[in-house]
């Protein structure tokens, strides 16, 4: 994305994430919402008419957005290249004062409707609402929802010529319009009253096919928020009300009395508790959400009705699939946001994700968030700063964007460099951030003195190396000459042990074995919550002998991907009831219970064992180990 | 530098969904009330026939006929099929293209409008191959059941909603009809996509399966209905002809 002459950006700006998501950390007036809102006006102009799209960049119009300190008259726009992924083909499309050519095939139309601009408005404006008065959301859906949300027909004009104009936004600016523009509705000379002739009609016809259609898709909002909250377990549901808008009603007591007023549309909030079967546990809603919920349950149902609102936007194949979000959680505290994270992150899969933050703690929270998944190589990081006019060349305000490289990623630019002990060093960090990443968490730290704990260092976390290969059963097939490269090139560097060397050829074998373990995908299979909780049966059969034993996880549950191979953690667990075989003992290691039951089974020799995710199943589900979600 | 576009593209399917357009009584027969009545009394086998029913006053927005069998109601027009099943020509009629029609193009200008066996027998409608017929019958035969539901209670949203997502299908499967080179020319199918969805072989409730259709994010149908609603603009030409 090119940006030029246009809000903060004087010079051309241009940011190239090659088809990643964006993650973004920017000081505030660094210039990071001015790439949100030029992607914004970039997507728009294609619903716009061509005036409308190109006043942003006409310094001469109210509304521009040319940059403050342009002296020149200088061109001012936006350009957007779009990559396609499995061919490398491109597209671009230009929105500025010198074209627009966002309209000249149906790429932009569909991906505007595809994509969505995501900001803390929506999420707050639940919360804004005084506990006495109705939730009504109508003006956040019409400043932040309708520009992108298709009415699913087309808007006509009062002459009954259709426009081509689909979205909310579009119908209800009309609507305005038309009442508010004198002359576009026929008015009697004596006293104003509307005439009602074949445009009275086409109006009030515009009207209640928007309050029609405006009503259906709030109930799909709802429901699909309503399934979000089923899915998190929570008992309670929402729903969206149009309280419709009206024009020149009969007035009461007459029947050929129009009072001549435009009534306005409400869009209210309510919800419903339910019971554990889903049912409301009263037919009554709830008015004033805020004052019967707290921030953690309000916080969901926003988020649940902003993604719901995402869910219905047109997903075809044709077009681009982009989310911006620019400081969504402003308004969180630190658990809700966790929360939010979570979610946004679950989208990464089928869209493009830039997500603009001012605040360093949510930057490093989403940062910690990709790496858990790990999703780290699908990302670019990018920190945004202003250089002040007082120290620019040219005396106005620049941005300065840095890419933030990941430890690994720094390794081979130093590499490439020839400073090797700074590689080397960058390696170490590399090393640790991956083994803490894939180590159970109680391995990772250490109790001291003062009742505090640490974190292990390389050299500790090293020593547990064998112990985490074995609890998988991987058998060090990933990274065989760590221990040599720990002694030899990592520690020596990291210590700045300018008389240590580090040869070039180990380097690249020591980076090389390193990034094996960005490849393994940690995955879990049982939660915190499951740990003593959640069945799992071991069962096997024989033409004699019937073994069933029943069994809770001890601790959380993972396995590991690597290269194609599966490897299941060798976790405790505790044995809850037995037929057929006795163990001899209540808690055990998963892989020690397997082992016994095939030797008792009189499977010989153990590489004829059954796969041990090929016998153990969840006990509700019937999922076998091999087949269970990740959680 | 055409990026996704022609991902569903197959040209041949598009020639199958054209029909020939004829006028409506090549396929039907349409009657004044009375005929129909004399005809009823008449002919005993017209006693287990479908056929449609319209109202003569025909409201904006409302579903104003349907299939029935037996005696015509007082205030309707009779459209007996000859050639193609009562439910198709349901589904012609009482979606979009068949009442700009009925409405003499003023649809959007008009509350309502009163018609009689001259303007439904001027009516243009499309032959099409019986397995296509039979699609668009079987979304006619949901509109009118789900209508009912909505009908008898107008005020649950969920019955206004399901309504709406049917009779927006109906729609736009009309439009294609009619209006078939545009559609071809933004690679839309909805008809494919919708026998699709009927030919799934699947135990759940049929209008469940619809539904699910319909609103499920990643579901072709749905996103094809989407994509019409965004890119197919002015189609009165094309029903006009």
């Amino acid at each position: 994305m090119t940006i030029e002459n246009f809000k903060f950006f004087l010079k051309p700006f241009v940011i190239e994430p090659k088809g990643k998501h964006v993650l973004m950390y920017g000081e505030n007036g660094s210039g990071k919402s001015s790439i949100y809102w030029a992607a914004y006006t970039h997507f728009q102009s294609c619903l716009k008419q061509p005036a409308d799209a190109a006043k942003y960049f006409d310094k001469d119009h109210s509304d521009n957005l040319v940059n403050l300190y342009d002296t020149h008259n200088s061109r001012s726009g936006i350009e957007i290249e779009f990559v396609k992924p499995d061919t490398l083909q491109t597209k671009s499309y230009t929105d500025g004062s010198w074209v627009i050519n966002t309209k000249s095939d149906d790429f932009i139309s569909l991906s505007t409707y595809a994509s969505d601009f995501m900001n803390y408005k929506f999420l707050s404006a639940i919360f804004d609402f005084k506990n006495s008065r109705p939730v009504d959301l109508f003006k956040i859906f019409e400043d932040e929802i309708f520009p992108f949300i298709p009415m699913g027909a087309q808007r006509y004009n009062l002459d009954g010529t259709m426009t081509g104009e689909t979205s909310v936004e579009q119908w209800w600016r009309y609507i305005e319009e038309c009442y508010y523009t004198p002359g576009v509705l026929n008015r009697r000379s004596s006293g104003g009253v509307f005439v009602h002739d074949d445009k009275w009609q086409a109006y009030q016809n515009l009207i209640t096919d928007f309050n029609r259609k405006l009503q259906n898709l709030l109930t799909d909002i709802a429901n699909e928020a309503n399934t979000k909250l089923r899915e998190q377990k929570m008992p309670v549901s929402v729903k969206l009300t149009l309280d419709k808008a009206q024009f020149d009603k009969k007035m009461p007591g007459t029947t050929r009395s129009y009072d001549g007023e435009f009534y306005k549309p409400h869009i209210i909030l309510t919800a419903q508790l339910l019971d554990s079967h889903g049912n409301p546990v009263s037919p009554i809603e709830i008015k004033h959400p805020r004052s019967f919920f707290n921030e953690a349950k309000l916080t969901r149902m926003a988020l649940a009705l902003r993604l719901a609102i995402f869910d219905r936007k047109y997903q075809g194949d044709d077009c681009a699939k982009v989310i911006f979000v620019d400081d969504l959680l402003i308004s969180l505290d630190m658990s809700n946001r966790l929360m939010v994270v979570k979610e946004l992150l679950n989208y990464a899969g089928r869209y493009q994700m830039f997500i603009f933050t001012h605040d360093r703690t949510f930057y490093d929270l989403i940062h910690d968030s990709i790496a858990q998944r790990n999703m780290s190589n699908d990302w670019c990081y990018y920190e945004m700063y202003a250089i002040d006019e007082q120290v620019s060349d040219g005396q106005v305000p620049e941005p300065w964007i840095k890419v933030k490289q990941n430890y690994m990623q720094q390794a081979r630019s130093f590499f490439s460099d020839y400073e090797y002990h700074a590689s080397a060093n960058s390696l170490r960090k590399e090393c640790e951030k991956q083994l803490l990443r894939l180590y159970p968490h109680n391995w990772t730290i250490f109790p001291k003195a003062d009742g505090t704990v640490s974190i292990l260092n390389l050299n500790g976390l090293d020593q547990k190396l064998n112990q985490f290969y074995d609890r998988f059963g991987t058998e060090r097939i990933f990274t065989p000459n760590i221990d040599q490269y720990r002694s030899r090139i990592l520690n020596p560097a990291s210590h700045n042990d300018s008389k240590a060397k580090v040869f070039r050829s180990e380097l690249i074998l020591a980076i090389d074995e390193i990034s094996q373990f960005e490849k393994i995908n940690k995955l879990r299979l049982s939660n915190e919550d499951d740990v003593s909780q959640r069945e799992f049966v071991l069962e096997m059969d024989n033409v004699t002998k019937h073994v069933v034993i029943e069994f809770v996880p001890l601790e959380e549950w993972y396995k590991l991907e690597y290269e194609g191979n599966t490897y299941f953690e060798n976790i405790e667990v505790e044995m809850k009831s037995n037929f057929g075989f006795s163990p001899g003992t209540d808690r055990l290691e998963i892989r020690k219970l397997w082992r016994d039951t095939c030797r008792f089974m009189g499977i010989t020799p153990e590489s004829a064992f059954p796969a041990i995710e090929t016998v153990i199943r969840d006990k509700n589900t019937g999922v076998l180990l091999r087949d269970l979600p990740v959680v | 530098m055409e990026i996704g576009r022609f991902y569903f593209k197959n040209s041949k399917k598009m020639a199958d969904l054209q029909g020939i357009r004829r006028n409506i009584t090549d396929m039907a027969l349409v009657c004044t009330e009375k005929q129909f009545a004399d005809l009823y009394a008449s002919d005993p086998s017209l006693q287990d026939k479908e056929y449609v029913r319209l109202d003569v006053n025909q409201i904006r927005g409302v579903l104003c006929g349907g299939v029935q069998k037996g005696q015509l109601q007082p205030g309707s027009v009779a459209v007996v099929p000859n050639t193609c099943s009562a439910h198709y020509l349901s589904f012609l009629l009482c979606s979009q293209p068949g009442q700009l029609l009925l409405f003499g193009q003023k649809f959007n200008v008009l509350a309502q409008t009163t018609i009689n066996k001259k303007t439904v027998s001027t009516l243009s409608v499309f032959d099409v191959a019986k397995e296509s017929e039979e699609a668009y019958a079987m979304a006619d035969t949901l509109r009118e059941a789900v209508y009912h539901f909505h009908r008898e209670q107008p005020d649950d949203l969920n019955y206004q909603r399901l309504y709406g997502l049917i009779a927006d299908l109906c729609d736009v499967m009309a439009l294609e009809l009619y209006a078939h080179p545009l559609f071809e020319e933004k690679s839309i199918f909805i008809l494919e996509n919708w026998k699709a969805v009927l030919e799934k072989d699947t135990t759940r409730d049929k209008i469940a399966m619809v539904l699910s259709a319909l609103t499920d994010s990643d579901s072709r149908l749905r996103n094809e209905i989407m994509k019409a609603h965004i890119l197919i603009q002015d189609v009165s030409d094309y029903i006009k002809q």
